[in-house]
């Protein structure tokens, strides 16, 4: 062989033998080339003036080397034995590589064969000296210039020097040519393309051998070549056979018509039973006929899902859908190295045949050979070139068989929506299951691994596609919930944009065109002939900005709430501008400032406006330009609505009101006149109308609803102060405000005005006639009222305690300061007959209602109830002690008054007697919630010393009350100490004005503050919103 | 986020404590502990709360809040609850003394076992975040160099070797327990299943001794 290369002509080579001539002067050339500067002309002379001539060097050299390699390893040989015969000298004589890129095996081993099998390793290329040209990918460029690329040297794929060695001989080079696109993702309608190819030219029939498995699966290959008909009839029957043959058929022209014996031992022209010993060995035909098995075994649940699905299928786009994607582990070799624990670590794969040639196809690897870049579909010989320790095992279609049973006995278990993929990989919709999927998912790989003693890997997603994704990742025997972004990022930015980001980033974007784009943000800037003197030349340009903005802004009909104010400033040693009056160079500065209600008005901005530039601490004599933008818009009109309400609030305007204002302008007028001594005798009918007109061109009224009792209200008002300094008079409440506030508060407000204010309300919503009756005969409240409100709670205080006292005694024998409480007789009873209709109407003063007219009269009696009579009693409150024969309530109904739903109290107090406990209980029922706090601030109103009562009574409901309350704390102490914080708090703040409450919260609370300690360790404090008060 | 524990449980005691990192931000911005522009606006159930932006800050309400996962998750076995009974943050004095301390009382039932819709609860715990913006009038402001930390009380100290590690993220504390019955406020409850928080104030009762020593 050394005899072979070394005499090859070659021009290279003769001018290496001029180099090496001088080879050795290397130094000495290098330090002569600066004295000459014609280096040109020297070159020959000095091998390594310029680049040619020292690769030219270079190549002899590893050369040389090579043939040194070359001639020791063939001397001793491969086994070490020595070589003479020529034809063993190599496989590869006459050949020379040049391996281009990244190969498998790797171009050391390349040369590593070269130099044993006696061809050539070229590091560089050259037209001259390389024969082939070895790699397994090209760039897309050199692809498509390959003629260029390779000087028409065949460039073929590393594959074809490993078979070569493997068939020890020189395989014809054309079936491994780097094919453009041989690697490469095939499209659909090449596969037709290739397949005539396949079979017709034996030069491609090998690259394409995998594209014509797959086609062949699907469609029978009909062979042009007189060659392969025998096997004809039968691929047309099966399309499986079709691609063995075509693969082997290729693989004997290869052989260069040498078929050796073992390549036709499973012809159809050696074995009688091709077809039977075929699909025995075809692991396709166990997937492709898997099916049928499975739907044979499973056809009941399957008909089952199918028509559940339907029922379904309206459901399941409500419900987060969820997927389970499950797959067997290498299910193939999985299957049978159960078996065989030993071989758990090492490297299998499954084949049906292993056979010294290794051409067989390698259908399924575990991981451990994965990992040496073991693949489905590789021959057995290019495996045992990149895993040598590869455990080849045949297979066991009837374990395989068995196992996907149990497989699908486990899903079919555990979820009634199984789609089957194949006999080892499934679709689970657990969409109806109220499992988690995950759970499900652990459940399932763990019975699995349990049953069949094979591992599964499970995806869990929203849909097909990613539980798959997802499976991939998770495998080997693990599982992975793809969570779905989407939700991820509605969680983070809120639904609108989260939905609008997962839309992005996949290019989705449905707005239209069209639609007018609203202003994001308005405003006006100026950077021209700003120069200011002082800070006042610059508020005064800020005033006229903003007047200029806010101008802009109700033009457009919007207001913003973010303000920003831009300033242009003059850049430190700017000169003056060219520009006449121009800003110049600058320094942009720029603040925003966002307030919580939108403005527009110029007022409000320039506030803001001065604010911001002052913050900026600039000089404004270095001003040169002032922006002022508003930004997060929004429409006028409804925050204009919103505004209004609050300024009726404030100032009460009575544009609003005006139009009610009929039924009331006779007072209203008077009012005006400053009149409120308020004469007796219901006014002309006639009389309104004029009175109407003339409000109208009235400047703003405070209390034009008052109209009615204001005289009376005047009266009390003027004495009143000691207690409700804090509360505004009632004059000075704009009822239209007062009506729509929630009813909660109002009545409230109620009780803190003693029921006035819902004597209003009502009064304005109409019935003018009989509120004018009524007006005409309110007397003024006595001044003694108020020494009795004061008084009234220190004398409560006492009687609490007395109470308390006695109580465990079951008794509640409560002495009442008399005096203090005979005010009630004088307090007009008017007010309280439209808000405390059932209890108050005993209140009413008969001889008022005697003088009505007869229709109104009517009307009254229409609004009470029936079966109570008009009662007028003077000294009916003079009295205050609970009979002392009044019993708690029945021990043993202690637990169970809140029980039920309603509660059973509520039934209770409705059939009670007692008409303070009807009244709670119808509120209670009333009401949806059924919260103590808010049934307490809804019947606060009637628990006011409304005092007609018999003591009995009271002290019936007291006691009731109270333990309803206790029950109540004894409930909720564990789970919500805020509700019966809030009962307590109200009840505290309304006990000044409420004898009954009074008394049940001072009962009470010494419970609630045990229990408090008992459970929290702690006092409750209740002074928090009282502070005010006090 | 970690969504490989969504049983019944997992999923409420993630959501709680989610939901106790963000109300423990929200409430030392309400004590103006920092200022404000260690601050920052996010949102979360839907409504504005604020977050801490200090790396070191974050991380340690993160932390704390998150570790208490685990010991929620725990069934303390008396009383088919969470380990965790209350979660508190103290305000103190420079004397480290508490002054002030924000009670989440938990109660998870550990025994629900049926689903458990996140936004059922997210409602609940909303109104939490709400009434906190608002609590800054029951509260108290802090004296000069206050200081503050989450605390944790268990129902029973935990046990098992495996969840050592966990444990030992947590230090028993020195944080001195009122001698007075505190005065409590209100500021939250929420009682459904499976989950109870209540959250109160606590302050120091009027006769409490100011020092221990003295």
């Amino acid at each position: 062989m050394g005899s072979k290369s070394s005499d090859r002509p070659s021009t290279s080579v003769s001018s290496f033998a001029s180099a090496a001539a001088s080879g050795g002067s290397l130094k000495r050339s290098r330090n002569r080339t600066p004295q000459n500067p014609l280096r040109s002309t020297t070159k020959r002379k000095s091998p390594f003036a310029d680049f040619g001539s020292y690769m030219a060097e270079k190549n002899r050299k590893l050369g040389a080397q090579f043939r040194a390699d070359a001639a020791s390893v063939s001397s001793l040989g491969a086994d070490g034995a020595p070589v003479d015969s020529e034809e063993d000298k190599g496989v590869f004589r006459g050949v020379s590589i040049f391996v281009d890129g990244f190969t498998i095996p790797s171009s050391q081993e390349l040369r590593g064969y070269m130099l044993r099998h006696g061809g050539r390793f070229e590091n560089y290329f050259s037209r001259d000296t390389v024969t082939h040209i070895i790699c397994s990918n090209l760039p897309n460029s050199k692809m498509r210039n390959l003629r260029a690329f390779s000087h028409g040297l065949p460039v073929v794929r590393p594959e074809w020097v490993l078979h070569s060695l493997a068939a020890n001989r020189l395989l014809s080079w054309a079936p491994y040519q780097l094919v453009h696109g041989a690697c490469k993702q095939q499209k659909l309608s090449t596969y037709f393309h290739h397949q005539r190819i396949s079979t017709s030219s034996d030069a491609k029939g090998s690259i394409n051998h995998d594209e014509a498995i797959k086609v062949g699966q699907n469609h029978s290959v009909v062979p042009t070549d007189g060659q392969t008909s025998e096997c004809g009839g039968i691929s047309i029957q099966v399309g499986d056979v079709a691609c063995l043959k075509s693969e082997e058929f290729s693989q004997a022209r290869d052989a260069n018509q040498e078929p050796s014996a073992s390549n036709m031992v499973h012809s159809t022209l050696t074995d009688p039973n091709f077809v039977e010993n075929y699909f025995k060995n075809s692991r396709l035909h166990f997937i492709g006929t898997w099916r049928n098995r499975y739907r044979q075994r499973f056809s009941k649940l399957l008909t089952g899902v199918k028509s559940s699905n339907e029922n379904l299928k309206c459901h399941s786009t409500k419900q987060k859908t969820a997927i389970i994607h499950i797959d067997m582990d290498c299910f193939f070799v999985s299957v049978i190295i159960r078996n065989f624990p030993d071989l758990v670590h090492k490297p299998v794969a499954v084949c049906h045949s292993d056979n010294p040639r290794g051409t067989a196809e390698i259908s399924s690897a575990n991981y451990v050979a994965r990992n040496f870049g073991v693949k489905a579909g590789i021959f057995v010989r290019d495996a045992k070139v990149c895993c040598p320790n590869l455990v080849i095992l045949p297979y066991d279609f009837e374990a395989y068989q068995e196992v996907a049973e149990q497989f699908y006995n486990i899903l079919h278990k555990h979820c009634s929506k199984v789609q089957a993929l194949s006999c080892d990989e499934a679709f689970l919709d657990v969409t109806e299951c109220d499992v988690d999927p995950e759970d499900i998912a652990l459940a399932i790989r763990k019975e699995i691994a349990e049953t069949t003693r094979c591992t599964a890997s499970a995806g869990i997603a929203e849909n097909l596609l990613l539980a798959r994704l997802a499976t991939r990742s998770a495998k080997p025997n693990g599982q992975r919930f793809l969570p779905s972004e989407k939700e991820g990022l509605q969680k983070d930015f809120g639904e609108k944009i989260g939905d609008m980001l997962w839309n992005y980033c996949r290019g989705i974007d449905n707005r239209n065109v069209g639609e007018v784009q609203e202003a994001k943000s308005i405003g006006a800037e100026v950077n021209w002939g700003i120069r200011f003197n002082d800070m006042t030349d610059c508020n005064h340009f800020l005033i006229n900005l903003c007047k200029e903005v806010s101008l802009r802004l109700q033009g457009c009909g919007v207001q913003g709430r973010t303000v920003t104010l831009k300033v242009k400033k003059r850049k430190h040693g700017a000169a003056e501008p060219l520009k006449f009056m121009g800003c110049g160079d600058c320094q942009n500065m720029s603040r925003s400032n966002t307030v919580p209600i939108a403005i527009d008005n110029e007022a409000a901005l320039l506030r803001i406006a001065k604010k911001i530039l002052s913050s900026f601490h600039i000089d404004v004599k270095e001003v040169r330009g002032i922006g002022l933008h508003l930004t997060k818009l929004e429409s006028a009109k409804i925050t204009r609505k919103g505004r209004e309400n609050i300024a009726v609030w404030l100032s009460s305007p009575m544009h609003a009101t005006r139009s009610k204002c009929k039924q009331i302008s006779q007072s209203d007028r008077q009012c005006d006149n400053g009149d409120f001594s308020f004469s007796s005798g219901a006014p002309e009918s006639g009389d309104l109308d004029s009175s109407h007109k003339l409000d109208q061109d009235k400047p703003t009224l405070l209390f034009q609803d008052a109209g009615s009792n204001c005289s009376s209200i005047k009266g009390a008002d003027c004495v009143r102060p000691i207690r409700s300094s804090a509360l505004p008079p009632l004059q000075d409440l704009d009822i239209d405000v007062v009506r729509n506030l929630p009813t909660e508060i109002i009545l409230e407000m109620d009780v803190l005005y003693k029921g006035e204010l819902s004597d209003l309300i009502s009064k304005s919503k109409g019935n003018n006639c009989l509120t004018h009756v009524c007006s005409s005969t309110v007397s003024l409240i006595d001044a003694s009222t108020n020494s009795a409100d004061t008084g009234i709670s220190d004398a409560h205080i006492d009687s609490v305690k007395l109470g308390l006292d006695s109580k465990d005694k079951g008794k509640m024998p409560i002495c009442e300061n008399v005096e203090s409480i005979s005010y009630v007789d004088q307090v007009t009873m008017e007010p309280k007959l439209f808000d405390l209709m059932p209890a108050s109407l005993s209140q009413a003063d008969a001889s008022v209602l005697e003088q009505m007219p007869e229709d109104v009269k009517a009307d009254v009696h229409g609004l009470l109830p029936l079966h109570r009579e008009l009662k007028v009693s003077k000294d009916f409150y003079t009295c205050f002690d609970f009979p002392s024969c009044v019993q708690f309530p029945d021990p043993h109904l202690k637990t169970h008054l809140w029980s039920g739903d309603p509660p059973w109290w509520v039934e209770k107090f409705n059939t009670s007697k007692n008409i303070l406990l009807n009244v709670i209980s119808r509120h209670a029922k009333s009401s949806k919630d059924i919260r103590l706090s808010s049934i307490l601030q809804s019947v606060a109103p009637f628990l006011l010393p409304v005092c007609e009562l018999s003591n009995e009574v009271y002290a019936e409901a007291i006691c009731w009350l109270h333990e309803l309350l206790a029950q109540y704390i004894v409930l909720k102490i564990g789970s919500d100490i805020e509700e019966i914080y809030n009962c307590f708090c109200f009840l505290k703040r309304i006990s000044p004005s409420s004898k009954i409450l009074l008394l049940v919260y001072n009962s009470a609370l010494p419970l609630f503050q045990a229990l408090v300690n008992e459970n929290y360790g702690g006092k409750l404090r209740l002074s928090v919103i009282q502070t005010t008060d006090e | 986020m970690d969504r490989k524990n969504t049983s019944p449980q997992g999923e409420t005691a993630r959501v709680l404590t989610e939901f106790l990192e963000v109300a423990v931000n929200c409430i030392v911005f309400l004590k103006g502990f920092y200022p404000p522009a260690a601050f920052e606006r996010r949102r979360y159930m839907n409504v504005v709360v604020q977050k801490a932006r200090h790396p070191q800050l974050a991380d340690y309400i993160h932390s704390a809040t998150s570790n208490l996962l685990p010991f929620v998750q725990k069934v303390f076995i008396l009383q088919k609850t969470g380990l965790v009974e209350r979660v508190n943050v103290t305000f103190y004095d420079k004397e480290h003394i508490p002054l002030e301390k924000f009670v989440f009382k938990i109660d998870v039932n550990q025994s629900y076992n049926s689903k458990v819709e996140e936004s059922d609860i997210g409602f609940a715990l909303r109104a939490f975040l709400i009434k906190l913006t608002v609590a800054k009038p029951a509260t108290k402001p802090l004296p000069p160099s206050s200081g503050w930390e989450i605390t944790a009380y268990f129902r029973a100290l935990p046990q098992g070797s495996s969840k050592e590690k966990e444990a030992q993220l947590w230090i028993p504390t020195d944080t001195k327990q009122w001698l007075q019955p505190p005065d409590i406020t209100p500021i939250k409850s929420m009682s459904s299943q499976p989950l109870k928080v209540q959250l109160y104030l606590e302050h120091p009762n009027p006769c409490e001794p100011k020092k221990l020593e003295e």
